[in-house]
């Protein structure tokens, strides 16, 4: 960035409603983080601490808890989108948020 | 997320900077509890014992270790599914 002028960034106006996007899409890999630590967390570790150290059995279990816990999700999203009672589709922020994702870059 | 130009990128990276503040501030408290319940349950005396003291080194270790872990299939997962929603 130049310190003449300051800089491109003086130039440029912000569009509130791409930060909300942005916003909402890092919630939701946040939350699913979150849930994917805890998840695997009660599923796989043992509750005793003979040692610092991940066992080769909590270690594979966590693996594959991961790779469940997208496959789930993955499932659910694949299930509920032709769902007539969730129809997510047609729901108004659903519509704003595909437009806003599939706009060509600038 | 790429398309936001450097001044919007800068205003989200301060939200992103209190949520992560928020994050951690949950994850210790909830480390803390986790482990005093695995750890402590002997109250005759108000000072930890070298025992629960190991214990609770081990416990936050452990879980340190299971965050790594699991933040590592977090990525290569999510980097799958958006070559996934990319193809389709």
């Amino acid at each position: 960035m130049s310190l003449f002028l300051g800089g491109q960034a003086q130039f440029q106006n912000v569009d509130p409603e791409k930060i909300k996007l942005a916003d909402i899409q890092f919630d939701a890999q946040n939350l699913m983080f979150k849930k994917l630590l805890s998840k695997c967390n009660t599923k796989c570790i043992a509750r005793e601490y003979g040692e610092a150290d991940l066992n080769t059995g909590e270690q594979s279990c966590v693996d594959r808890c991961a790779e469940k816990f997208f496959k789930t999700n993955r499932l659910m999203g694949e299930t509920l989108q032709y769902n007539r009672q969730f129809n997510i589709q047609k729901m108004p922020d659903y519509q704003k948020v595909q437009s806003m994702l599939h706009q060509p870059k600038n | 997320m790429d398309q936001l130009n450097v001044k919007e990128q800068q205003q989200f990276q301060q939200i992103v900077e209190q949520k992560q503040m928020k994050d951690f501030m949950r994850l210790y408290s909830n480390l803390v509890s986790r482990c005093f319940d695995d750890c402590v349950n002997d109250f005759t005396t108000g000072s930890l014992t070298t025992k629960e003291t190991t214990c609770i080194m081990k416990c936050s270790e452990k879980f340190l270790k299971h965050s790594e872990r699991v933040g590592q299939r977090f990525q290569e997962q999510n980097a799958l599914l958006m070559q996934n929603m990319q193809n389709r």
